[in-house]
């Protein structure tokens, strides 16, 4: 049985529409005008337990808000969901007690308290027994490295050491499904990586289902199996990650900066042997695009750093956004489930 | 018992969380010894031409003052500020994932902020008052045991209705009015300004009906023995009564809000 399931789930937004100018405003004053705002529009949805779900869209593409109604947050405006067999705005109480949820803009602690003392206040409020409390934080603050944070009020901590922290909190009490919206959101590289690896063994060892929402593809790329992308409140994907890859021609950029100017006939020379997309920004600096896996990378920057005198060189990876756009241009591939 | 260890817990919190600002309310501390040093002396300027007004003498009306501004230090909260900050700032939607009765962890919460503040403010308010003023101990013989139960009952129900204010915030954009207009009601219907008995009879028959009163009033006569005991007993019912009605309006009301709680995007 499937341990969340969706049909047409919907959640209309209705939003006060301003009239310019104050004659508008005089007229909003006794009458007015709303528009509705379709954040989430007939999604079906189905989540085994233990996956790891990527659930992947552009901003404002209803992400957030498909979230806040699997937690239980928003009451859906139409359409059927069911979590665990539970109803989440229904039976809001039993619901959270069984789901960790971290919104990497927000935290879960409280700002002028020390981080031990909000873990025991979460040990309470969930009521964990005391050794298992005991065993799991041991185990996260190895794992997270916590150990010289526990005495710090939260509002002293720094983003990556919170964001560690709010992991661990949603973790206390060994819930069956972890939501995180946006975790890795402006972290550096060894923090993403520690919090990858977490998320990676908790999936594993406990059989956590993870739903994960994130703008970096590299995230799902290292997590996921399976991939659900939104846009403007429908569902547009729903499949592989390796079968999205392999259908959708996913572009990488890599641009070139040399020291002394180079002309186009060249580098066209140059590059024959390579399947790229060449493009001039002025003589000294060049972008290559390219598709994933159809270019030897390090053969290519090689042959680059050999023959030219690079002063840089930068590897753009492809946002969400324009993976989207392809999908719409090419046809989704493989229907949506 | 589980459940006990999680209200303790939460007054723990809200405790701690004013440790890191002692030093800011000490210096409140001195504000409050100012606003009661102006009430006495405009008191006794109202009591120079009478010895009793509205049944009260002037050391009564002196040992009032002190006592009033003492408590109100105990019993005010800024729970309708907490919850409305919260819902404005989106926060509102982490206090929805615990499962957990967000009224009583907002009562608990702030009331280890009152434990708090009895330390820190009301205690030396008291001392450095008492040395300065004439103020007289507790009246009776159950003064001493009542007056600061029906303190901790005012609490309650002061918490309650700073709740109610609260959930407003999920109704209406303009929280600061409604917050404003709420704590107007209380600074002088509790009675902490003025005693009741100084208003108007049709204002005090109508005070009746409401739950203001139980805030400050009510205790201070308990602590100054000018009800007999058979009305002290009464008005500490009808303060355990006011609790529950307005804990259970919130509860209904709670289900209300959060039906209306609409968060676009982070």
């Amino acid at each position: 049985m499937p341990i969340i399931e969706a049909h047409s789930l919907s959640k209309h937004f209705k939003r006060f529409r301003r009239r310019p100018g104050l004659v508008g405003a005089v007229k909003d004053l006794w009458h007015r005008t709303y528009e509705v705002v379709r954040a989430v529009d007939g999604i079906d949805l189905s989540v085994e337990r233990g996956e790891i779900i990527g659930y992947i869209g552009p901003n404002g593409a209803g992400k957030s808000t498909t979230i806040k109604m699997l937690t239980g947050i928003l009451v859906p405006t139409a359409g059927s969901l069911a979590v665990q067999g539970l109803v989440p705005h229904k039976d809001r109480y039993r619901h959270v007690r069984t789901i960790g949820v971290v919104f990497g803009q927000r935290t879960q602690l409280w700002w002028d308290i020390a981080v031990i003392e909000a873990f025991n206040l979460l040990q309470k409020i969930y009521e964990i027994p005391r050794d298992e409390y005991r065993q799991r934080l041991k185990k996260f603050n190895q794992v997270l490295g916590l150990e010289d944070l526990l005495n710090i009020p939260v509002r002293k901590l720094s983003l990556g050491q919170r964001m560690r922290c709010d992991l661990a909190a949603s973790l206390l009490h060994n819930p069956a499904i972890l939501f995180l919206d946006e975790p890795t959101i402006g972290l550096d590289v060894a923090v993403k990586a520690s919090i990858r690896d977490f998320i990676r063994e908790t999936n594993r060892q406990q059989g956590t289902t993870v739903i994960l929402t994130t703008h970096d593809l590299s995230d799902i790329e290292e997590l996921c199996s399976r991939v659900i992308m939104i846009d403007a409140g429908k569902l547009i994907y729903d499949g592989g990650l390796r079968e999205l890859k392999e259908r959708v021609d996913i572009p990488r950029r890599l641009l070139v900066e040399t020291i002394f100017p180079i002309n186009a006939s060249k580098m066209m020379l140059l590059l024959k042997d390579y399947r790229l997309g060449i493009t001039a920004l002025d003589p000294y600096r060049w972008e290559l695009s390219f598709s994933k896996g159809r270019v030897n990378l390090p053969q290519l920057m090689q042959l680059l750093l050999d023959t030219l005198e690079v002063r840089d060189l930068e590897l753009e990876e492809p946002a969400i956004e324009e993976i989207v756009r392809q999908i719409y241009d090419r046809g989704a591939p493989g229907d949506a489930r | 018992m589980k459940k006990v260890a999680k209200y303790w817990q939460f007054m723990r919190i809200g405790f701690i969380a004013y440790l890191a600002h002692r030093f800011q309310v000490l210096m409140n501390v001195l504000s409050y010894l100012l606003v009661i040093a102006l009430n006495y002396f405009l008191w006794r300027a109202v009591f120079a031409s009478r010895p009793v007004i509205a049944g009260f003498t002037m050391s009564q009306m002196m040992t009032y003052v002190v006592i009033g501004w003492s408590a109100r230090t105990f019993f005010a909260n800024r729970i309708d500020r907490m919850i409305g900050d919260a819902v404005r700032d989106g926060s509102i939607v982490m206090d929805l994932l615990k499962p957990t009765n967000f009224q009583l962890y907002h009562y608990f919460r702030s009331f280890g902020r009152a434990v708090f503040m009895f330390v820190f403010m009301t205690l030396p308010i008291i001392v450095v008052a008492s040395l300065l003023f004439p103020i007289k101990p507790p009246s009776g013989r159950l003064g001493p045991y009542l007056f600061p139960l029906s303190v901790v009952l005012s609490f309650f129900l002061h918490a309650g209705i700073s709740y109610l204010t609260g959930l407003m915030a999920f109704f209406t954009r303009n929280n600061e009015g409604v917050f404003r207009f709420k704590q107007m009601l209380v600074e002088v219907f509790s009675g902490v300004m003025i005693p009741i008995s100084f208003f108007p009879a049709w204002v005090q028959g109508a005070l009746f009906w409401l739950p203001f009163k139980y805030i400050a009033y009510v205790p201070l006569r308990i602590y100054l023995g000018m009800e007999p005991l058979s009305r002290v007993h009464q008005g500490v019912l009808l303060q355990v009564m006011w609790i529950i009605i307005i804990y259970a309006a919130g509860q209904l009301l709670w289900h209300f809000a959060i039906k209306r709680l609409e968060i676009q995007g982070g």
